[in-house]
C-alpha cells in the first residue's frame, strides 16, 4: 500500500498517456492533411480531364459513333499532362453526365470524368485501414450555340484544300455547308455551320492542319437566293470578242481602255492585253466566256450574267473591283435599256445561270472586291490562286473550292447571334 | 558528516520528484505537438499551393481563347488566391501556354491565334495551359534530418479551346 501512495513516476505515466494522445493527434494531422491533399489534387485532374473531354464534345458529335475514342484520348492524355498522382485512376468518362439527379444528366454537350485513387494511409494502419478510397467528379460543358450568319459563304459542299475563309475585322459573316464540309489544309476562321443531316470529309476537318474549328451543326438552311428571277437574254448585243460596239451609250475604246455597254455578249478575252474596263450601269448577259488576266474591271451599278456556255474564268494579275444595282437603280430604269427589267439583279454582281454549270475559276493574282452577290446555284466556284475576293454580301454556290487564297467576308448579320461568351467551361 | 546526512535525507524524500519527470519528458510533448502542427500546416500549404495552380488554368484554360500569349495574366490570376501563411514565402505562380494535339502529340511552345499545329484526324488543336506554384516553407522548428526551409512545388494543366473564338 505503501508503494501506491508513492507519487515518484506518476508524471511519467501522464506524460506516456499523453505522448500517446499527442502522437494520435500527429498522426491524424498527417493522414487526413494527406488525404485532403490528395482529394483536393484528384479534383483538379477531374477538372483537367473533363475540360479536355468537353473540348472533342463537337468533333464527336460529327462523327457518329458509340464510343467517341478523341475523347478517350484526350482525356487519357490530360489525365498524364496533370502528373496524376501514383495509382490515381481515370475512371469514368461520360457523354452525357450518368451522375442522377444531375441537371445535364443524359446531355450530349457535356461530360462527365470521375477520378479514383485508393490513397494509402501512413499512421491509420495501426487501425486495420491501408487504403481510404477517395474520388473526384468533374462536369465540364461545350454549348454549341447555333450561330447563322445570315451574311455568309453558301454552298452544298465546302471544299478547303487551301487558302482561308476569314471575317473581316468586326464583321460577322459566316461559312455554310448544305451538304458536304471538306478540309484537307487550310482555314476557316468565320462562324462555320453544316447542315444536321450533312457529312464531314478530308484529313483534317477538325481544327487539325490549321482548318479552323469544325463546323457546327444547324438546321437546313436554304439556299439564300433561290427565289431569284433569273434575267431575259437582252436583246442588245453591244460586243463581241472586246471588240466595241461605239453606238450604244458612249461606249469607247482608246487604246488599252475599254468603257462597255450593258446587253448580250458572245464571249470576251481580256487575257494579256493590260487592259483597264469599265463596265457601264446595266446587265450583262453572257452566253460564253469571260476571261482575264493583267485587267482591271470596274464597273458600279452592274451585273453580271452567265447562261447557256457562259463562264467566268480569271487568271492572274486581275482586279474586279464591281457594285451591283439596287433595287431603286433597277426601278428607275423604266425603258428595261439597262437591266432589261431583271428585278432579281439588285445586289447581284456575278450570277450563273441555274442551267449552267460550267465552273467558275478564280485564279492566282486576282483581286477582287465585291459588293454584291456571287451566285452560281448549279456551278463551283473555284479558287485556286493566291488571290482575294472581299465581299460585302454573299457567296452562294454548289460547290465552293478553295485551293488558295482569300475570301474575306466583310459584311454581318445572323439569325442566331452569339454573345461571344466561353462556350467551354466547367460546369461544376 | 552533515553533507552526507543531508544526501540520506534527500534520497529518502520525493518532494520535486514530479517536476524533474515532467522536465524530463515536457520537451518531447512539445515536439510531438510542434511536429503535428508542422505537417498540417505543410498540408494546408501544399492545398493552398494546388488552389493557386488550379485558379491559374482554369483561368488560362478561358483567356487562351482571346490570347494564347497571356502567360503573364494567368500567372497574375493564380497569384490573387495566395494566402497569407506567416513562415511560408509564396513565390510569384509561373505559367506557361503551348499549343499541341489533343492526343498529346506535336507540342509546341509558339502559342499563336490561331493555332498552327498539324494534327492527325480526329485529333484537335488546344492549348495547354500548365501553372506552377510554389512557396518557401520554413518548419516551426528544427527537425533533425529535415532541411528547416525548403521550397514546396505544385502543377496544374488544364486545357482550353482551340483559339478560333469560338469556345
Amino acid at each position: 500500500m505503501k508503494k501506491l501512495k508513492e507519487e515518484r513516476g506518476s508524471i511519467l505515466v501522464l506524460a506516456a498517456i499523453s505522448a500517446v494522445m499527442l502522437f494520435s493527434l500527429m498522426a491524424l494531422s498527417v493522414d487526413a492533411g494527406n488525404l485532403y491533399f490528395t482529394q483536393r489534387q484528384l479534383q483538379t485532374l477531374a477538372d483537367s480531364t473533363a475540360m479536355a473531354a468537353a473540348l472533342e464534345i463537337p468533333a464527336c458529335q460529327l462523327i457518329p459513333q458509340n464510343r467517341c475514342p478523341a475523347m478517350v484520348t484526350a482525356a487519357t492524355t490530360a489525365f498524364t499532362e496533370d502528373n496524376a498522382p501514383a495509382g490515381a485512376t481515370l475512371a469514368a468518362i461520360n457523354n452525357g453526365p450518368a451522375l442522377a439527379g444531375d441537371p445535364n444528366f443524359g446531355k450530349a454537350t457535356y461530360v462527365e470524368t470521375v477520378v479514383t485513387m485508393s490513397v494509402p494511409s501512413y499512421f491509420a494502419r495501426v487501425f486495420g485501414t491501408n487504403t481510404v478510397p477517395l474520388g473526384a467528379r468533374a462536369e465540364a460543358g461545350y454549348a454549341v450555340p447555333a450561330v447563322v450568319p445570315s451574311k455568309r459563304v453558301w454552298a452544298n459542299t465546302v471544299e478547303l484544300n487551301g487558302g482561308n475563309i476569314k471575317d473581316a475585322p468586326g464583321q460577322t459573316g459566316g461559312v455554310y455547308a448544305n451538304s458536304t464540309a471538306f478540309a484537307d489544309s487550310g482555314n476557316i476562321s468565320a462562324p462555320y455551320t453544316l447542315n444536321t443531316s450533312g457529312s464531314i470529309t478530308g484529313n483534317c476537318y477538325n481544327n487539325g492542319n490549321s482548318c479552323g474549328p469544325p463546323p457546327t451543326k444547324v438546321a437546313a438552311q436554304p439556299d439564300p437566293l433561290s427565289s431569284s428571277v433569273e434575267p431575259a437574254m437582252p436583246g442588245i448585243s453591244p460586243t463581241n470578242q472586246g471588240t466595241l460596239n461605239n453606238g450604244n451609250n458612249n461606249c469607247t475604246q482608246g487604246g488599252s481602255n475599254y468603257t462597255l455597254c450593258p446587253g448580250t455578249y458572245g464571249s470576251l478575252n481580256f487575257n494579256g492585253g493590260g487592259y483597264t474596263v469599265t463596265f457601264a450601269p446595266g446587265l450583262y448577259y453572257f452566253t460564253g466566256a469571260l476571261n482575264g488576266s493583267a485587267v482591271t474591271l470596274s464597273g458600279s451599278k452592274v451585273t453580271f450574267f452567265f447562261a447557256g456556255s457562259g463562264s467566268l474564268t480569271t487568271n492572274s494579275g486581275e482586279v474586279w473591283n464591281l457594285s451591283p444595282p439596287s433595287a431603286a437603280d433597277i426601278a428607275a430604269d423604266t425603258t428595261h435599256a439597262l437591266y432589261n427589267n431583271c428585278t432579281s439583279c439588285a445586289d447581284m454582281s456575278i450570277w450563273q445561270s441555274a442551267a449552267d454549270s460550267n465552273l467558275m475559276i478564280i485564279d492566282a493574282g486576282y483581286n477582287m472586291t465585291m459588293q454584291g452577290n456571287i451566285y452560281a446555284p448549279d456551278a463551283e466556284v473555284r479558287m485556286n490562286g493566291s488571290g482575294s475576293i472581299t465581299t460585302t454580301e454573299q457567296i452562294v454556290c454548289k460547290q465552293l473550292t478553295l485551293d488558295a487564297g482569300t475570301i474575306t467576308i466583310n459584311s454581318s448579320g445572323a439569325v442566331g447571334v452569339s454573345d461571344g461568351s466561353q462556350r467551354l467551361s466547367l460546369a461544376e | 558528516m552533515k553533507l552526507l546526512a543531508c544526501i540520506r535525507v534527500l534520497r529518502k524524500a520525493d518532494q520535486g520528484g514530479a517536476l524533474v519527470e515532467f522536465s524530463l519528458v515536457f520537451p518531447f510533448m512539445v515536439a510531438l505537438a510542434v511536429g503535428a502542427a508542422d505537417f498540417a500546416r505543410a498540408y494546408y500549404v501544399g492545398i493552398e499551393l494546388v488552389n493557386i495552380a488550379h485558379t491559374g488554368a482554369a483561368y488560362g484554360s478561358y483567356i487562351v481563347t482571346i490570347s494564347p500569349n497571356s502567360s503573364s495574366a494567368i500567372s497574375t490570376a493564380a497569384s490573387q488566391v495566395t494566402p497569407s501563411v506567416p513562415g511560408v514565402v509564396f513565390n510569384m505562380p509561373t505559367a506557361t501556354v503551348v499549343q499541341e494535339c489533343s492526343d498529346g502529340t506535336n507540342a509546341s511552345a509558339s502559342a499563336t491565334l490561331p493555332p498552327t499545329a498539324i494534327c492527325t484526324l480526329p485529333a484537335i488543336i488546344v492549348y495547354k495551359i500548365q501553372v506552377t506554384a510554389s512557396a518557401t516553407y520554413t518548419t516551426i522548428m528544427p527537425w533533425p534530418g529535415i532541411p528547416s526551409s525548403f521550397i514546396l512545388t505544385r502543377t496544374a494543366t488544364m486545357r482550353g479551346c482551340d483559339g478560333t473564338g469560338q469556345c
